[in-house]
Parts: C-alpha cells; structure tokens; sequence
C-alpha cells in the first residue's frame, strides 16, 4: 500500500529503481481554475498539472513531467520502464507528446507538430500513436477533425486514419489492433463509437460500443478481453459512467462495470491483478480525487491508495510488466496509390427500409468520398454481379463511402465517407450494414471473375485528394 | 615478371573453366531438360540428390505423445496409446502414474475396450493392423489385418454380436470386424480419410467423422462426410454432409440425447483472403447430428474476438449433460452446456440454425467454460460414471485429468519429459500452436493435419483478388524439394514460413528465429505420406508397365518422344522433381505466370486433388481433362489400359 498522503516531491535528476506496484498519476492543483484556454487539453490539464510516480519509500512523489507547466494522459510502456505523455512547455507552445524514463531524468520531447499532439499510446514494438490535432476549445470539439499517427522513428509521422472525423482515445488491443473512439462530424446529433485499425491504418472496422448522444472516453482492454470505457452525456456536468462491452450475446452490449459503487470517476485503467485502478471522488468538487483500487463488485470507494488534499488525481497508470500486444507486418505497399475493394453482397444487409421490412435489392453501387466540406462525391459506379457481389480499385488514403442504386439510379442505401484502404490493401466486406461479428459464407463471389473498375477521382477533386 | 605471368595465365585458366563450365553446364542442362529452365539451375537440380541424406530419412528421437485413451469400466485404469513409442502405457487414475507399458508395434493410436474390460483393441496405423491385448497381463494376444492406417476403433455390441468398428484413414474404409471369431465382416468406404468411430448408445449403429472433404471441383462448395453405419448389418446407412466443414477428427453418442457431436472447422476457401478478421479464413465449431430428424446443425465454438482452433476430440457425459471439446491449437478444453444447447435449437429459427456457425458471438449460450490444458489436446475419455475427463495433451507427453463436477484440472498423469531438447518436438509444438495467428485463428496445422494436406485450394491476394486458387501442397517429404511455393519464389522454407508467412496468412510478427529454426526442422523431418502396405514389396504388372512408360524416351510405335516432353526430365529420381518451373499448359485466366514448380512425387497418391489450382481431382484427370494438348508430356498416344498403367505406378511411389 502506498502512502495516503505524499510530503515530498523529489528532486531534480534523481536516478533510482523504481519499486514494484508503483503507480503513475496526472495531478491537477486544488483550487486553480484553468482560466482562458486554447485547446480542450489546457481545459483538462491547466497549468500547473503534472505526472508524477508513486511508490518509493524514499521518494515516494517522484516528478516526471519536470520542466513543464502541464501535463496529462499517461500511458506506461510494457516493460515498465518509461512513461509517455502529453506536456506543455510554455503558455504559449502547443501540447506534444513527452516521454520519461521511471529511474529519473527529464522528460524528452518526442513530438513536434502543428497543431499539437495527444493522445499518446504505446505499440507492443515501442513505437508512438498519437492523436494530432488537439481540437481547440473554442468550437465543439466532436466537429472538428483529427487524425491517428504513427512514429517509429522521433520527426518521422505516418498518418494511420484518413477520414474527416474526430478521432480520440486510441489504446493497444491484446491482438495487436489499435481501438479507438470516433465521432462523426457533419451530423445533428453527434455520436460516437469504437473502431479499429492495424498499425499500419489498413482494416478500419467498427468494434462495437455505438453511442448517439453519448461521449466514450479511455477505452481500456481487461486481461479477460473485454474493453472498458467512460461515458457520459454531452455536457461537462453530465455524469461519467464506467461501462464494459460484452464479448458475449448480445455483443457488444454495454453494462455498468461498478454497478454497486456510486462514485465521480475521471479514469478507470485495468490492474495487473484483475481489478481497476480508478481515480474518483465521492463528492465531487468537495474533496481532492484519489486513487483506488476496485474490484467490478465493489460496493464503494473503500479506501484511497493514494490521496493528497493538495492535489486532484484524475488519471491512474499501474506500472508491471505487462503481456505485449502481438505486433503485425505491414501489407501497406507505398508502390501502390490504390487499393481494391470487394464486398461479398451488397445486398446482405441489415438495413431495412421496405414496407415489407426487406432491404430493396440495389443493382449497383455508388462509391464516394467526401469533399472539403463533408459533401460525398462521386467516385464512380459499379454494376452488382448476380450475387450481390462487387468489385473496385479506389483511390488509397481518402475517405470512401458508398450508396446502393436500384434500377433506375435511386439511392437505397447510404454510408457516408468514412472507411479507407491504404496503399495496396485489398479490404473486403460481408455486406453493406451486415450484422456484425459474423464471418462469411464460403462462396466463390461472381465479382472475381470480372474485370475490376478503377474509380478515381475528378480532376477537380484530385487537389484535396488527401485530407492530410 | 614471372609471378605476374603466372598469374595472368592461372586467372585466363580460371575464367576460361568457369566460362566452359558456365556455357557446357547450360548447354548440358538446355540439352538434358530439352528447353531453356526458367530458373536459375545448377548440378544440383538433377545431380548428388540422395534420399538417405534428408532430414526426413535420419533417426530422431521419440516421444512419450499420448494418442486415444480407453477408461476401465471401473475408472481405476486408464491405457495410453503411445503411437511415437510403439507402446501402450497403462496408469493408476487414483495415484496418477504410469504403472506399466507394453510393446506395441505399428504406432498404436486409437484404443477401444471390451464392456468387460479384459480385451484392449489397438489400432496400430503403420502396420495396418488391429492388435487385440489381454489387458491382465497386458500382452499381444492376437492381431487382425485391417484397411490401410488405422487410427480410431469403436465396441459395439449388436443383436448379432459384438463387432469393433475400425476407421482406416488411408484407404478410406471402415473395417467391421466380428470380435468372436475374430475376423472381418466387411470393409465399406467411409469419406476421404474417416478419423474416429463411436458407437450409438444401444450400439446398434456407428457414426465415422471424416478429416477431409471430399474430392470434387475446386469451385463449388467443399463437403467432408458423417458416415453412419450399421453394425449389425455392416452396411452404410447414411452419408451427410458437413457443407464447408472438414477436419473432424473426432465424434462421439450423446446419452439420453439423439445425437451425435463432431468437432469440426469451418472453412472458407472459396473467399479470397482478404484478411483474416472475422473468421475471414476459417473458424471453429462442431456439428450436432440429430439423428431422428437427420438434421445437422453447426454451431461455433469461438468467441468474436478470441478463436479456439484446431478443435480435436469431443466427449459427452453419461448424463448428456456436458460435452467436452478439445481445442488442440488454443491448449483450452471448451465445455458446452447441452441443454443450452438444446434450450437453443428449441428457439431458433430454421434461418438461425443455419446461420449459427457464422455467428461469432454465439458460443456464450452455451459454452460455459474454457478449461487451459496443456500444449495440444487432442483425445479425450471420460470414466464411465462421467466424474473424470482425461485429456492427452499430445506435446507435452502427459495426460490430463479434470474433475467434471468442478470442471477444474485434478491432477496429471506424466509419461515422458516432452521432449524440451529436440528442436523436432519444439517446431512441432509451434507448427501445432496458434498463439502466433492473429487472435489465435488457427495454427499451422489447421492447413496441414499432420504436416500433409487438407485437399483444398485457397485464393491468397498476394498475387491480387481474382479467380485464381492455390493447391494447398503437402509438408509431407518437402525437405529437398525447394524452392518452395507454386511459382517456385520462396527458396527455402525458412523463407516460405517466415515473413511471407506471416504477412498472407498469420497476419501478425513473423515466428521468432528460434522458432522458425525448430518450425522448420520440424518440417523437414516429416517423411513422405506412406501409400502402400507395409508389407508390399514388387510393383504388380500393371505398375511394372506404368513404371516403362514413366521412363520412356519412345512411344510403343517407335517414336521419339522429346526429351522435354519425357516424364522422367521433369520429374527424376529419387525425388521425382528437378525443382525447377515448367510450363505445363495449365495458366488459368487470372493466373500472373505460366510456369509452376513442380512438385515431388513421393507419396502423390495422397496428395489430391493435383496441378497448381487442384483442378484435377485425381491422377487421371492431369491428363484426361487438363493436358490433351502434350502440353504435360507426350500422353496423347496412350489408351486408356497405358494410362491406368501409368496412374498405377505414379501411386507406388
């Protein structure tokens, strides 16, 4: 157990093991409102916040984000042995992403990009995902756009998502794929949702978790495989939830995860023992937030493994050796500028739109992508083959969205621009809308027997082709 | 002055042998394969190629590998088939140790035991046999010549006497035999290699689950067979087919149900692999067979983000309660609740029924535990009152026993130290393992039962989508045979395993270096499929004359044939292959190259179907459907006596 209430903060440069069961905190200051800000991360991390570990007996408050004037967001590496996150240097700079190692030393800057990175989030080889822009705190923030990158080597980014959606809140799953949250901009209502890639960008997949008019926050996958998350309402006073997805029947179905417990939660992170390391207050703004240990049948809070008056802790790492993610070999060819498309029948599909509550059978396919202001535009057609089937070559690292035609040109079916294929990436799908976490049918789709379109945009088009 | 004379005039020497070497070489391999190679070749494509020095052809050592278990009817005992050892062990359940082995010959496998308990039958699959041991003494007693590999043998005690019901996987047959007196009733034909036996609980009829689909076109809908027999009047009474479901390798009665269980995999190689997702390649279940209805339903047995490959052995409880599977890939034993089971079927739909294996998130209705075994379960035994499961994890030389009520591992009968210093038993451990696929989908195995084929052909978009599958070639006798692959581009198998691998079909990290060191010596070290009976020693005359017109340079009118055209240039002894590319007029529409490795013929006659795509579902076919051009040697003079002649002698090889 660690000491409830920390006395010192270490020195600068000081170099020494770090202890078993030790645990990374954000700490935000009592009393400090965050006052004028620019992007939602000054909202969340006002001056003054800061990483700290937690855990040595002879220093048992050890300053990580030394040198910055905020910080927020930790994530700990497999191994144990360093911290990432994102830090501000100065009123003025923008948010980047920071890395410290746990023995000491200062923090070392590891990105430097327009607009300011978040989000940081550790691959099982070691490399850096980041969310970047940080979406600014003026207009709404689930409207404005943002993008997953990738950094192997330090000044060296590669964008891995290509819509024009906000993304947010990427973690490692178990199996190796990224999820993270998105939400859809250009609608009334907005929504989010959980969705996957691999490291490279290619296979954007809806995992589950769909929410209207609901924000998800800090996904986190359990050692039994299921994912958690925060939800809660559109507005800042809305309540904040944690919520497990089901694995089981019916997937993808959410339930609370500490049904018995009522408490504020900012952070909710797995422990390596099974249960959750959560940061929560009971009072909200009446007391300082501590850290706790929970199991999902807790009944209350219990008692804070860490809590210091002066400080909120809104954010929790354990620091273990943890199992590292599988890694994945990259089938993106940078040969290539398209990808190909195959869907098995776009007719299997789980809308239903008909009196008769049977999709109407579509005769071809509109493929789109989105203009600069959210506006699908036309790619091309394809005809469907007898069995539903179709076939495409599209354009790499552009939204794609797609409109099923009758006969006569009429759209059945819409799915706005969203997925991509990367460079080389033959992505293939079940249906359109096809009922999720089913595998398909063994059939030979008529679609490869026939020569495969290129659909490319106008020239007009080409210009903004990709949104980076 | 001298020294650089001598120098001048040895490096003129030097270049002028290399020169002559280089250009008589060609001329000698342009002359000796009657054309151009298309690949890079050298002597040893045709010379210094012996079979006794492959990897395959060495000693290697031997494992304690549990294969069938039989349960004495009072629990206390339990015999161990160890096929690797030549022996069957037997062990004290209670004290969970072995107390004595007996020699077996012929790689004991399957096990069935007499109500009685006295009489243990042993289906020993390279002898072809079934040896009958008095389980007092644990002796040989008596011996009876079956089909050609048996693996799985069932009791059944029938109006007309007690018959043992014997799956031989590589003649494709069900030997009935009358145990008093001993002898066999009949041999009908089961599916493409039948696996296992169980008898109906009134033992009037038997049940064979069948590891293969059967031969038909490479584009349409593979189906493998549940065979029923029987038993009394030893003739086939049914043959139902598992559309897209193959490598059963067990079955089992359920008590006080109608049913019968199969594991089975849900294959989906008429879809071009895109991605491995979703169970985009192939995914686990099992088949409940009604037997009243005929009806058979296949439900999944893994998880939307988790998979339980390679599902092997499956057992049901006396009081139907439970039913075990055996996930040899995933090291897990899945129980299933059958009258979740049942409470399901009762609800679905008829659509529902026939959707559920492509539903991934089903198996929670009712599977209710996953039990970690250790490394690849394959056979499974209960006591006959259903408290114990013994489960024998295969590469681990040890057999696991489960306590039922708990459904908690109870304890582990060891036989051998599993083999942690043999790189053979290592690479087999990681050719068997799906920890290395992505969310654990399937292992190695999966594609390769056994290190040979699973006879289907598959479309990998290495080469882009399109129309055009891929044979799937067997592991069996592959050491030497390189360059590897169809197009003949991955120079060795470490190559073929590694990235390559791991990018088409793991679609994850490559193995690590040592692993792939002991994948691949595993792999090498798997000889050809045996396709003849121990015993055989001469070609027939039929093979005789197959044999002459395999190494003809005439036709019988006298005409010569080109000598790149002979069987012989391309397919030479002792491996039957030159390893090198040729073209054979087979270029599909959607093909990128014309020219394909050509394959080893040791053990052809088990490796249908043939040719790059598996087009041709038997020997014949290469040249009665797909070559009528000579395109695949001069064969066009042959009537049809010369070519079962020629196809006859190709199947001893």
């Amino acid at each position: 157990m660690l000491a409830c209430v920390a006395f010192l903060v270490s020195p600068l440069g000081c170099s020494s093991p770090v202890p078993t069961d030790s645990i990374v905190v954000t700490q935000i200051p009592r009393g400090i409102s965050a006052g004028p800000t620019a992007d939602v991360l000054d909202r969340s991390y006002p001056s003054g916040s800061r990483i700290v570990l937690l855990g040595s007996a002879s220093d048992p408050v050890r300053l990580l984000s030394q040198g910055l004037i905020a910080a927020g967001e930790p994530v700990a590496s497999f191994d144990g042995k360093r911290v990432v996150f994102a830090g501000k240097a100065s009123q003025t700079s923008e948010w980047q992403i920071y890395e410290a190692s746990l023995v000491g030393g200062p923090p070392r800057p590891l990105t430097s990009v327009h607009g300011g990175a978040t989000d940081p989030l550790l691959l099982g080889d070691g490399a850096l995902v980041y969310v970047s822009p940080v979406p600014s705190s003026g207009a709404d923030p689930v409207l404005q756009s943002s993008a997953l990158y990738l950094q192997r080597v330090p000044g060296r980014s590669s964008r891995l998502t290509f819509n024009t959606a906000r993304v947010c809140s990427p973690t490692i799953l178990s199996d190796g794929r990224i999820l993270f949250v998105s939400s859809s901009p250009g609608v009334s209502e907005f929504s989010t949702g959980l969705y996957t890639i691999n490291n490279d960008g290619t296979e954007v997949s809806a995992f589950s978790g769909h929410q209207e008019r609901m924000m998800i926050r800090r996904p986190r996958q359990v050692p039994d495989g299921r994912v958690v998350f925060l939800t809660s309402g559109a507005n800042a006073s809305c309540e904040v939830r944690a919520e497990s997805i089901s694995m089981a029947r019916p997937f993808g179905g959410t339930s609370a995860l500490f049904p018995a417990c009522r408490a504020h939660l900012s952070s909710v992170q797995p422990d390596s023992d099974g249960g959750f390391l959560v940061c929560a207050d009971r009072e909200a703004a009446a007391v300082a937030s501590g850290v706790f240990r929970l199991n999902a049948d807790a009944r209350s809070l219990g008692t804070p493994v860490f809590l210091d008056p002066k400080w909120s802790s809104i954010e929790a790492v354990p620091i273990t050796q943890s199992v590292r993610p599988m890694g994945r070999l990259s089938n993106v060819d940078p040969l290539h500028r398209t990808g190909q498309i195959l869907c098995l029948n776009a007719n299997d599909t789980t809308c239903s739109e008909s009196v008769d509550g049977l999709a109407p059978k579509a005769a071809a396919v509109r493929v789109t992508t989105a203009s600069s202001g959210n506006i699908p535009v036309p790619l091309g057609e394809v005809k469907l083959q007898p069995d539903g089937s179709f076939m495409a070559e599209v354009p790499a690292d552009i939204p794609l969205g797609f409109e099923a035609l009758d006969q006569t040109g009429r759209v059945l079916r819409r799915v706005n621009p969203f997925i991509w294929v990367r460079p080389g990436e033959n992505r293939a799908c079940i249906g359109c809308h096809e009922r999720p976490n089913h595998s398909p049918k063994n059939l030979r789709p008529l679609a490869v027997r026939v020569a495969v379109p290129l659909l490319e945009p106008a020239v007009s088009e080409r210009a903004g082709k990709n949104p980076e | 002055m001298k020294a650089t004379r001598l120098i001048t005039w040895t490096s003129l020497a030097g270049i002028f042998v290399l020169l002559g070497h280089h250009f008589g070489g060609q001329a000698h391999i342009r002359r000796k394969l009657g054309q151009k190679p298309l690949a890079e070749t050298t002597c040893l494509n045709c010379h210094f190629v012996s079979v006794k020095s492959l990897p395959w052809a060495q000693p290697r050592p031997h494992h304690d590998s549990p294969a069938g278990l039989a349960v004495s009817p009072d629990g206390t005992r339990i015999w161990i088939a160890l096929d690797d050892q030549d022996q069957v062990a037997e062990a004290d359940v209670k004290a969970m140790r072995v107390i004595r082995r007996a020699k077996v010959p012929g790689a004991p496998y399957g096990l069935a035991l007499d109500p009685r308990g006295k009489q243990l039958f042993v289906a020993c699959k390279s002898q072809d046999r079934v040896a009958v041991l008095d389980t007092t003494t644990l002796t040989e007693i008596d011996s009876i010549e079956v089909g050609m590999g048996p693996v799985a043998l069932a009791f059944s005690a029938t109006p007309k006497g007690a018959r043992l019901l014997v799956a031989n996987s590589m003649s494709d047959d069900i030997s009935v035999l009358s145990v008093s007196p001993w002898r066999e009733l009949s041999r009908p034909a089961a599916g493409r290699e039948p696996f296992a036996v169980a008898a109906s609980c009134d033992g009037t009829r038997a049940f064979v689950a069948n590891r293969l689909v059967g031969l038909a076109s490479v584009k349409s809908v593979p189906e493998s067979e549940l065979t029923q027999i029987d038993a009394t009047t030893c003739r086939v009474t049914s043959r139902d087919a598992l559309a897209s479901a193959h490598l059963s390798e067990s079955v089992c009665s359920v008590p006080s149900r109608s049913w019968v269980l199969t594991p089975l995999v849900k294959v989906r190689n008429m879809v071009p692999i895109t991605q491995v997702a979703n169970g985009w390649v192939m995914s686990s279940g099992f088949a409940v067979a009604d037997r009243p209805s005929g009806r058979i339903v296949q439900l999944p047995l893994d998880e939307a983000n988790d998979y339980f490959s390679d599902p092997s052995g499956v057992a049901a409880d006396p009081s139907g309660h439970f039913a075990f599977v055996a996930s040899g890939g995933s090291d897990v034993i899945s129980v299933i609740d059958l009258a979740r089971v049942s409470n399901w079927l009762a609800r679905a739909t008829q659509a529902q029924r026939d959707d559920a294996i492509y539903d991934l998130s089903l198996s929670p209705e009712y599977v209710v535990k996953r039990v970690r075994t250790g490394r690849n379960p394959r056979q499974l035994a209960l006591t006959p009152d259903g408290s114990k499961l013994f489960v024998s994890e295969r590469l681990d030389d040890s057999v696991l026993v489960i306590d039922t009520g708990t459904l908690n591992p109870a304890g582990r009968i060891r036989l051998g130290d599993g083999g942690r210093d043999d790189p053979i038993r290592l690479g087999e451990r990681v050719f068997t393992s799906s920890a290395y696929t992505f969310q654990h989908q399937f292992s190695c195995r999966s594609c390769h039962p056994d290190g040979h084929v699973d006879g289907l052909s598959y479309d990998f978009d290495g080469d882009g989508i399109g129309d055009n599958l891929l044979d799937n070639r067997s592991l069996q006798g592959v050491a030497g045979t390189g360059p590897f692959k169809w197009n003949g581009k991955n120079p060795s198998l470490e190559i073929q395993c590694g990235v390559r691998f791991a990018k088409v079909l793991m679609r994850t990290e490559p193995f690590p270096a040592k692993e792939l060191r002991d994948l691949t010596a595993f792999i090498k070290s798997l000889p050809p499929p045996r396709v003849n009976r121990t015993n055989r020693d001469h070609l027939s005359p039929s093979e005789e004359r197959g044999r002459a017109i395999f190494f003809a340079t005439r036709t019988p009118d006298g005409r010569e044939i080109p000598v790149s055209s002979r069987c012989v240039t391309c397919h030479a002894p002792p491996l039957y292959t030159v390893r090198l590319p040729f073209k054979v007029g087979t270029k599909g529409q959607f093909d990128t190259t014309e020219a394909f490795d050509t394959p080893h013929l040791l053990g052809v006659a088990d490796t249908a179907p043939y040719l790059h795509d598996g087009r041709a579902q038997s020997l014949e076919e290469i040249w009665t459907l797909y070559s009528t051009n000579d395109a695949h040697g001069v064969t066009s003079y042959m009537n049809k006596i010369q070519l079962n002649d020629l196809v006859a002698f190709l199947k001893t090889l």
